[in-house]
């Protein structure tokens, strides 16, 4: 559906007006959110759907297996799209061939929703590339200027050596098991069969260690980290709120599909922790020094990212705290997505009127936005960790998952961190908001509508999900019994 | 037996090296393009059988029924997936070179060393 707006996009964009582009671009990820909603629904009736294309069944075939997990990621990422296709309407006004902005943002949510909605690892690999593509153009998109030419090239150069390394762990494991096929390697992969002449155990720890590597790349975890902070400040804003809200994701989501499907040891596990604590305290520290508001977001993304990681760890170690972990994680995955989005788009609305990224110039900017201003506190109170708003249910459910799973000076770690990250969200709030306004930025407003509502929009869930938290929890926890039942997996993929 | 697994090793470790170590925006695109290839190559030698038959079902190859084709024929699959993997680097590459040229444009070189200016 979106793949197919991208290509009217594209057509269309020599004959209408920006206005109509867009709108065909809100309708088509609106469509699409309407349609990952109604999966979600199915899903949670219990059922695994499955879309055979071309009518091959699998593993002859291609096919699109959707069960709770991927439902709940696609929704995610439709959803926060759409709100960054809304604000676009708004804050990209006076860009030139914006036809193909808003080609390239449709590509990139098809790549997404690829990615995520497919039960086949080549596939895999093929829309990975497809919104890695989209993603580097949007990131160069202001051609013009020099900062997002080079983000742009060096985003592409990491990301186009992370995807050839996520191809060379597809075909090592196609050598050693003689599939692509998700639920087919986890039943090969269960029942012992490999390929004649293959030492099954070393070939797929390096497959494995490839494809780590390759979505980690495209997570950004550390060491993997350095193309972000460059890549998610020089887009455009409306474009860093889905790179840092959903793309990183689409990372964590293929590691979290991969390390489930192909059998581990506890000591990868612990592996993990490591990387989630160096990944969240590089983040955090760097974010401290940032003078510039969108790099420093871009930080506290890889922080989060880390957290999320810490997550995944506890789920490796199985039993009930196993559940909890992913469940916060994926919890944290959804939180994430929208506070991260709603930070973007508003540090996009104050970039938009006052024409710069740096802090000292934005001193007390708030005062002259109120509407963005109440937002800004709201999104950033969130991720920091304030009670009643959402990101305090997910960072706090991870520490105890992580507590209870007994580790805990990993926990320990986690929780530094935070109280790190409270610090600098706190001194960006007294530097947008809290200082005297500095006479340069007078003749400052709030955005238009069309920026407002989105921003709105996700500010309020961040309030809902934050003191009602007990609808997101359950699907979570769904999402995350859904990606442990392999079995089911396997059975309705090849079923 | 093994040389075409070692050749791909060579290449792969080339273009990683390239795009690792080299200083010139072209240089580092080569480095993608040889390092994907390595990929590729990989890949189709996974499926190769010395002596192999196309993977086509026809008079000739069928001659002796479906177990000796099974048994002689080169796995088609990875060639399927070399071709669609041929294409999107093609795609990555065409856009590295747009990005280069910009980037040219704007500096009047391709030296990293000289238009380096985003903080690490």
């Amino acid at each position: 559906m979106p793949l197919a707006a991208g290509v009217v996009l594209i057509l269309l964009g020599a004959y209408t007006s920006p206005r109509c582009q867009a709108s065909v671009a809100v309708g088509a990820s609106a469509a699409t959110m309407a349609m990952s909603l109604l999966l979600l629904r199915e899903t949670l009736k219990g059922g695994i759907i499955v879309h055979k294309m071309a009518g091959w069944s699998a593993p002859v075939g291609i096919i699109l297996v959707v069960d709770g997990f991927n439902a709940f990621i696609a929704s995610i990422i439709v959803g926060v799209v759409l709100a960054a296709a809304v604000f676009s309407i708004g804050y990209m006004r006076g860009e030139t061939s914006l036809s193909y902005y808003y080609a390239l943002v449709m590509l990139m949510l098809g790549g997404m929703m690829g990615v995520v909605l497919t039960g086949d690892l080549f596939n895999l690999f093929v829309f990975l590339e497809v919104m890695s593509i989209s993603a580097y153009g949007l990131v160069a998109f202001r051609s013009y200027e020099m900062e997002p030419l080079e983000a742009g090239f060096k985003y592409l150069v990491m990301g186009g050596t992370a995807t050839t390394i996520v191809l060379l762990g597809v075909a090592l494991i196609y050598g050693a098991v003689g599939t692509v096929n998700l639920a087919d390697i986890a039943c090969r992969l269960r029942d012992g069969g490999f390929l004649p002449g293959v030492s099954g155990s070393l070939v797929l720890s390096v497959s494995l260690a490839l494809l780590v590597t390759g979505f980690g790349l495209k997570a950004a975890i550390f060491p993997f980290h350095t193309w972000l902070p460059d890549a998610h400040p020089a887009a455009p804003s409306s474009i860093s709120a889905i790179l840092s809200g959903v793309v990183i994701k689409v990372g964590i989501y293929a590691l979290f599909r991969i390390l489930f499907i192909i059998p581990l040891n506890v000591d990868f596990a612990f592996a993990v922790a490591v990387f989630s604590v160096l990944t969240m305290t590089v983040g955090n520290v760097m974010a401290m020094f940032q003078t510039d508001i969108k790099r420093l977001l871009a930080f506290s993304s890889i922080a989060n990212i880390g957290y999320i990681l810490l997550a995944l760890s506890v789920g490796f170690g199985g039993g009930a705290y196993g559940v909890y972990g992913l469940t916060s994680g994926l919890l944290h995955v959804l939180n994430h997505a929208i506070m991260k989005a709603l930070l973007f788009l508003t540090a996009g609305a104050i970039v938009h009127a006052a024409g710069t990224r740096n802090l000292e110039e934005l001193v007390g900017v708030g005062h002259k936005m109120k509407a963005t201003a109440v937002i800004l506190v709201i999104g950033v109170l969130a991720i920091a960790g304030v009670p009643p708003f959402n990101g305090f249910i997910s960072e706090f459910s991870i520490l105890l998952a992580a507590l209870g799973a007994g580790m805990g000076p990993f926990a320990a770690l986690m929780l530094a961190n935070i109280l790190l990250a409270f610090s600098y969200y706190l001194r960006l709030l007294y530097i947008l908001v809290w200082q005297a306004p500095k006479e340069s930025l007078s003749m400052i407003r709030d955005p238009s509508p069309s920026m407002i509502l989105p921003m709105g929009v996700l500010a309020s869930l961040c309030i809902v999900f934050g003191v009602w938290p007990q609808p997101v929890l359950a699907l979570s926890h769904h999402a995350a019994l859904s990606l442990l039942n392999l079995n089911g997996y396997i059975a309705a993929s090849l079923g | 037996m093994n040389f075409p697994y070692v050749v791909c090793v060579f290449l792969i470790m080339i273009g990683l090296y390239c795009i690792l170590c080299k200083r010139n925006l072209l240089k580092i695109i080569l480095g993608l393009i040889i390092l994907s290839d390595g990929v590729n190559l990989f890949f189709i030698a996974l499926g190769y059988k010395a002596g192999g038959v196309p993977p086509i079902l026809h008079g000739e190859t069928f001659k002796h029924g479906l177990e000796s084709f099974y048994t002689a024929a080169v796995d088609p699959l990875p060639q399927a997936f070399v071709l669609t993997a041929i294409v999107i680097s093609m795609g990555v590459v065409t856009a590295a070179l747009a990005l280069a040229v910009k980037i040219y444009q704007l500096y009047g070189t391709l030296e990293t060393t000289k238009i380096r200016r985003l903080k690490h």
